[in-house]
């Protein structure tokens, strides 16, 4: 017997093993052996005799009649599991159960919580930092005057600056508790929903796109949506988490999908990252070795991950598996009818061929169910073959453990996953809350009680300890609801002092006599910007209508799909193949015509063809999808089934607000995720998103080059801006520095600013001719006039922005 | 750096890399630094002796999409996965390459082919990713490119420019990673725009612009004396050196329209070309690295109608580099890569395509101190495997480091505190080298 046919009879036996009870083997020598056929491995049969004794016998060592007789028994076996496999999908395939997103309702005025209760809260924040003043002997920091703190509430809050007209509004309203209601406007704003997608998006990386294949089929656009509608609705902070923790089923039932599907393929880096962004602790370095600075152990990094490691982010489809072993059983057949013998080389390259002309039909048809989140009970971490301690040897299998807080009764759950969530999310824990709380300090004042904010370890201790813990329960309290808990910290007297003007580092402990100086972040730059250039700019939302009827659209398709028996899906996918073969004929007729237009440089010809080449090649997929769903299009002539960004910003039907702005200018968070590169907020040092918190505020030249000669500017410039719209409404020259001082830095100018402005404004050759117009002679003349505000004014509103002061929040 | 970063126990990471960047890597200290560094850098690595002059520049040519192996530079004409491509005789005795490039063949008395490349990622992303940095692309850490590592470790020749340049939309992971935003390649969509942002806006005079900055200087000085910050005085640096690169001779070097037209013609008008042209200039101003990315090879169908056209661009613009390159006296002193992220399956799909191949691919280097004429590992007569010499990833890398002489054995640790490599243990092939 050649060693080709031992290998398959390797396979054979295996797969028998556990249909063999006892059983005469007869040796070549005619002697024969009683027992239990184990395993066969390396050309030899390993018995198991009565008396418990493994026995090695080389194969070619049993007698031609055991040999047949095995072979036989394998043959029948064949026959036995083929109709089994086809009867049922694979037992370790489970049926994908969704857990669909719950129904959200519209977050309710933070008003209806009231605002004693806050105040209360507020007060004892205040008295902690003060019993800390005096601890560390200093004093705190004086009042900020309105200008000061309106512009500081609105970028803290709602991530920009005030408009001209708003800041004009706060600083003439005279009533003694503006401050407070301006809190409560502002977290009950959009603009506020916006400051705080960006907040998440950099915390979870989110991105228009996942890595691999992962990101087709609605994953990212479904994830950015979830995250947007659990902020509008102002879910706790606990539920968001658990919520992103335990999903399952496709992106169209639930956007948190992607949360597992953000690291696809990496189950281990995952586990790090919830464990940094949520209990703010380092466990990474623990994957390959114990932890050097940390207490933790690989071993401890191993437990954790387990809870998670059945999560899978490709799933099968059961419809598909059955639909394969019927193509199967037909090319079987086929042989048989043919007389081929099964395993001889032809039938090998017929079942290639095969493969090959079908296998990307079925791939193709089958592609859009193939990426969800699915939780397999039986799939277990192992140690790695290096594992280096000796606690454990390489390669066990490890259970799931907690790291610190309580254990776990894995049996009261119905998915590892359910007990991993619940012990992160528990108020018991003693790194969840206190992250979250640290995390929205940071928030308003600058600077975390604990810095860093994901690094802490069981030694850590808060600037102010007992501040620290008030603020966890505080937390617990108010039951996770974030925008409470800032509305307490908003109403301290602490977050409306003067800011810290000295230099920090992280091992400094500061007792926060005022809130802490900090550049503007690039989304804040941008919607400082975009503010100026744009009427209302939290209420210009990018549309999810056509991503969302991309996704019900999926769910249809997945219905379909599963409605259809083994041999329906074989014949869809040889209609696949068939129109496959087509189109690819198409294209290459078309190649051959513009190698052919190329070198004759007939160029319209060659814009023709290629726009055609590009027409069949985008049609591919819609076509697979029609012929699955039987002829209908569910995409309605969408141009592929994969979904980015610029599908969500295809426009509703929008205000006449936003009418003739270019639709580029639009808050940050309605971007794509993240900005192209060279945009100008990944110049100003927005998150590539490919880590957690990866903004970065450092100066750079191109910054710079951006500030002086950016193109951006203009649209500042466009007299229908609100910036010009003001400028144009002051009628003196002083009115007019007054108003860009108003709308650019939210304060009014000193007299020495305002002298310098004036002494080019007055002087300016544009200025001295100046007369009032009426309003009927100024229509005329900006229908004749170019539409953007002109010198002096353009020059004075850029030297504004160009101070550093724009671009700092103190 | 290792002393510096183990000496900020108890920074924040973050807080550490702000520290750097000013302290050591900013640019109004970068004399210091330089002097350090290029010590640093000059010794040699810690595992392998230099003797031979080093490599100033890198020419990084990536074809992004996974070129074609078996149509480009290792082509098997006499079996069937080989198509219907010839392979043509070169200037180099014995070396033959694909007939689709018959400009370069002239040159490959100058030039080493690696047909032994082989990397495990069969992915755009992943495959990318790891031809740019040596490490598996994963969630927590982003690891840096080529040119990162070598402003880290021997800063900028040029101090008004960029140490590192890309061009042509480029790679997204041809970054700084952890070595910070200090060492981020400058990125140039279209070769023939020149650099962004870096003259005064049309419509507004060199005298008004003046203006401005005069009233902006004026209204800003209360500001920067109360908050007299380091985070602030960042921005009075930038200012300064802003204005300093925009009236700056150096400018000059993003200008591609200076160049006569004999040269458009050699290097072609294709973006790739015009790319390959701009970074001839860019190494002439000493910017350290520069990175030309040329997409569109990924042929899963009709490749042998695909490949030719693409190859026709690669090919006059690759020759017109180390032609110019050479006539200027630069070809020593820089190093020309070819890389992608994977070869392209040798056996012909059923669309006249080829799929992803990580298994067995070539890549190309010319110039930089690599003895020309060579070829470095084989495949066997199917193009399937390496069948001699195999080239891992990490080593490929590592000969590039090699030949600008870094430190190949010295640890960096990232702000986490993770230690890495450049290449990461990757072995450079020394005797390639003159």
């Amino acid at each position: 017997m050649n060693i080709k046919k031992l290998c398959c009879l390797a396979l054979i036996i295996g797969a028998y093993q556990s249909h063999l009870s006892a059983y005469t083997f007869t040796l070549s020598d005619g002697t024969s052996l009683e027992g239990k056929f184990v395993k066969f491995e390396n050309r030899e049969v390993y018995i198991k005799t009565s008396d418990g004794k493994i026995e090695q016998v080389p194969f070619s060592g049993l007698a031609q009649k055991t040999q047949d007789e095995l072979i036989k028994l394998h043959k029948k076996n064949q026959a036995a599991k083929k109709a089994k496999y086809n009867a049922a999908p694979k037992k370790d395939e489970p049926v994908l159960k969704a857990r669909p997103t719950p129904k959200r309702e519209p977050a309710k005025s933070v008003t209806e919580t009231p605002l004693p209760e806050i105040k209360a809260v507020s007060s004892k924040i205040d008295q902690l930092l003060q019993q800390g003043y005096k601890e560390n002997g200093v004093t705190a920091l004086p009042q900020a005057n309105d200008e000061t703190y309106l512009r500081r509430a609105y970028l803290d809050i709602i991530g920009r600056n005030p408009s001209h007209d708003e800041a004009k509004a706060f600083l003439a309203d005279n009533s003694k508790d503006k401050r407070t209601h301006l809190v409560d406007t502002l977290l009950d704003s959009q603009g506020y929903n916006s400051h705080t997608y960006i907040w998440w998006a950099d915390l979870l990386r989110l991105k228009d796109r996942f890595p691999g294949g992962a990101g087709n089929y609605g994953g990212p656009v479904a994830y950015v949506k979830w995250v947007k509608d659990a902020i509008q609705a102002n879910i706790p902070y606990d539920q968001f988490v658990r919520e992103l923790l335990t999903p399952e089923g496709y992106s169209w039932n639930n956007g948190a999908v992607g949360y597992y599907m953000r690291d696809s393929g990496m189950p281990l880096d995952n586990m790090s990252n919830t464990v940094q962004v949520f209990l703010g602790t380092q466990m990474v370095c623990a994957q390959c070795h114990n932890h050097p600075f940390d207490k933790w152990t690989q071993m401890e990094y191993f437990q954790l991950a387990a809870y998670t490691y059945g999560i899978h982010t490709r799933v099968n489809s059961p419809v598909r598996n059955k639909a394969q072993a019927e193509m199967k059983n037909l090319y079987l057949e086929k042989l048989d009818k043919e007389g081929i013998e099964r395993n001889s080389k032809e039938a090998r390259q017929a079942e290639q061929d095969l493969r090959r002309s079908f296998g990307r039909a079925s791939q193709e048809i089958f592609k859009p169910l193939g990426y969800g989140v699915q939780e397999y009970d039986n799939r277990h971490l192992q140690l790695p073959h290096d594992y280096q301690y000796t606690d454990a040897k390489p390669k066990d299998r490890v259970e799931p453990a907690t790291l610190f807080g309580n254990g776990i009764d894995l049996s009261k759950f119905e998915a590892r996953k359910d007990a991993y969530a619940d012990w992160m999310t528990s108020p018991e824990n003693p790194r969840f809350t206190k992250v979250i709380a640290n995390r929205l300090w940071k928030l308003a004042m600058g600077r975390g009680l604990i810095e860093p904010v994901d690094d802490i370890r069981d030694d850590t201790v808060a600037s102010n300890p007992a501040l620290m813990d008030y603020l966890e329960k505080q937390m617990v309290a108010f039951n996770y609801d974030m925008k409470q808990f800032l509305r307490a910290i908003y109403n301290t007297e602490a977050y409306q002092r003067e800011s810290f003007t000295g230099e920090l580092s992280t091992i400094d402990h500061f007792p926060f006599q005022g809130p802490v100086l900090k550049r503007l972040s690039a989304e804040q730059i941008w919607d400082s910007l975009v503010t100026l250039a744009l009427p209302d700019p939290d209420n210009r939302k990018a549309s999810f209508s056509k991503a969302q009827s991309k996704l019900e659209a999926f769910g249809k398709y997945e219905q379909i799909l599963n409605s259809k028996t083994p041999t329906e899906v074989v014949s869809m996918i040889k209609d696949g193949a068939k129109m496959e073969k087509e189109m690819n004929e198409k294209m290459r007729e078309l190649q051959e015509e513009i190698l052919v237009a190329q070198k004759d440089e007939d160029l319209a010809k060659l814009r023709d063809l290629r726009k055609e080449y590009g027409k069949i090649r985008r049609t591919m997929e819609t076509n697979y999808m029609i012929i699955a769903t039987g002829g209908v299009d569910i995409m309605e002539g969408g141009k592929s089934m994969g979904m980015t960004y610029y599908d969500r910003m295809e426009p509703d039907a929008e205000d006449e607000t936003y009418k003739g702005f270019s639709r580029n200018i639009v808050r940050a968070s309605e971007l794509p995720n993240p900005a192209p590169a060279g945009h100008f907020l990944q110049e100003f040092g927005q998150s590539d998103r490919e880590l957690i918190e990866n903004a970065n505020d450092e100066a750079t030249i191109p910054q710079v080059l951006t500030l002086l000669n950016g193109q951006q500017f203009l649209s500042l410039l466009v007299k229908r801006s609100p910036l010009a719209a003001a400028i144009e409404a002051a009628e003196s020259n002083e009115g007019k520095v007054r108003a860009i001082y108003l709308a650019i830095l939210n304060r009014q100018p000193d007299a020495e600013e305002l002298a310098a402005c004036l002494a080019l404004a007055d002087t300016h050759p544009n200025t001295l001719t100046k007369v009032k117009l009426t309003p009927d002679q100024i229509k005329k003349l900006k229908a004749n006039k170019s539409g953007y505000l002109a010198a002096p004014w353009s020059d004075i509103i850029w030297a504004v922005l160009n101070t550093q002061e724009f671009l700092f929040r103190i | 750096m290792k002393e510096l970063l183990l000496k900020s126990d108890g920074f924040s990471r973050r807080q550490f890399v702000n520290q750097a960047a000013k302290t050591f890597l900013g640019v109004s200290t970068l004399p210091l630094v330089a002097g350090q560094a290029n010590a640093a850098g000059r010794l040699g690595s810690d595992s392998v002796p230099i003797n031979r002059p080093l490599a100033r520049n890198i020419i990084y040519l990536y074809m992004s999409g996974g070129m074609t192996h078996l149509d480009t530079f290792d082509p098997k004409p006499d079996h069937e996965n080989g198509g219907p491509v010839k392979a043509i005789k070169t200037k180099a005795d014995g070396v033959r390459i694909s007939e689709y490039l018959p400009l370069l063949a002239t040159q490959m008395d100058k030039a080493c082919v690696f047909r032994s490349l082989s990397s495990t990622k069969g992915a755009h992303e992943q495959g990318n990713y790891f031809m740019h940095t040596s490490y598996a692309k994963r969630a927590t850490i982003v690891h840096p490119c080529m040119g990162a590592w070598a402003t880290n470790f021997q800063n900028r020749s040029n101090t008004t420019l960029p140490g590192s340049v890309i061009i042509g939309g480029g790679s997204r992971f041809a970054g700084s990673g952890f070595l910070g935003s200090q060492h981020s390649p400058l990125t140039i969509g279209n070769p023939s725009a020149g650099l962004q942002n870096s003259k005064v806006m049309r419509g507004v005079t060199e005298e008004q612009f003046d203006t401005r900055l005069a009233l902006a200087g004026k209204l800003g000085v209360k500001f920067r004396e109360k908050y007299n910050l380091q985070a602030s005085k960042a921005y009075s640096d930038m200012y300064t050196d802003a204005i300093k690169l925009m009236s700056s001779k150096d400018l000059e070097a993003f200008d591609i329209s200076q160049e006569p037209d004999s040269m458009n013609e050699l290097y072609g008008k294709e973006a790739f070309g015009q790319g390959c042209l701009l970074a001839r200039r860019l190494v002439e101003n000493n910017v350290r690295y520069v990175e030309v990315n040329y997409g569109g090879w990924d042929t899963h169908q009709n490749n042998f109608v695909s490949v030719p056209e693409k190859a026709a661009i690669l090919d006059q613009g690759l020759t017109a580099l180390i032609t110019d390159l050479h006539s200027r006296g630069l070809l020593d002193e820089t190093l020309i890569v070819l890389s992608t992220e994977f070869g392209r399956t040798p056996r012909i799909n059923q669309n006249a395509g080829r799929d992803h191949y990580p298994k067995a691919f070539s890549g190309f280097m010319a110039g930089g101190g690599i003895k020309g004429g060579q070829v470095w590992g084989a495949t066997d007569e199917s193009g399937e495997n390496v069948a001699e010499n195999l080239v891992k990833i990490p080593d490929y890398n590592a000969t590039i480091a090699y030949a600008l002489g870094l430190p190949l054995g010295q640890v960096v640790y990232s702000p986490s505190r993770r230690p890495f490599t450049i290449a990461d243990s990757g072995e450079p092939l020394t005797h390639l080298f003159a």
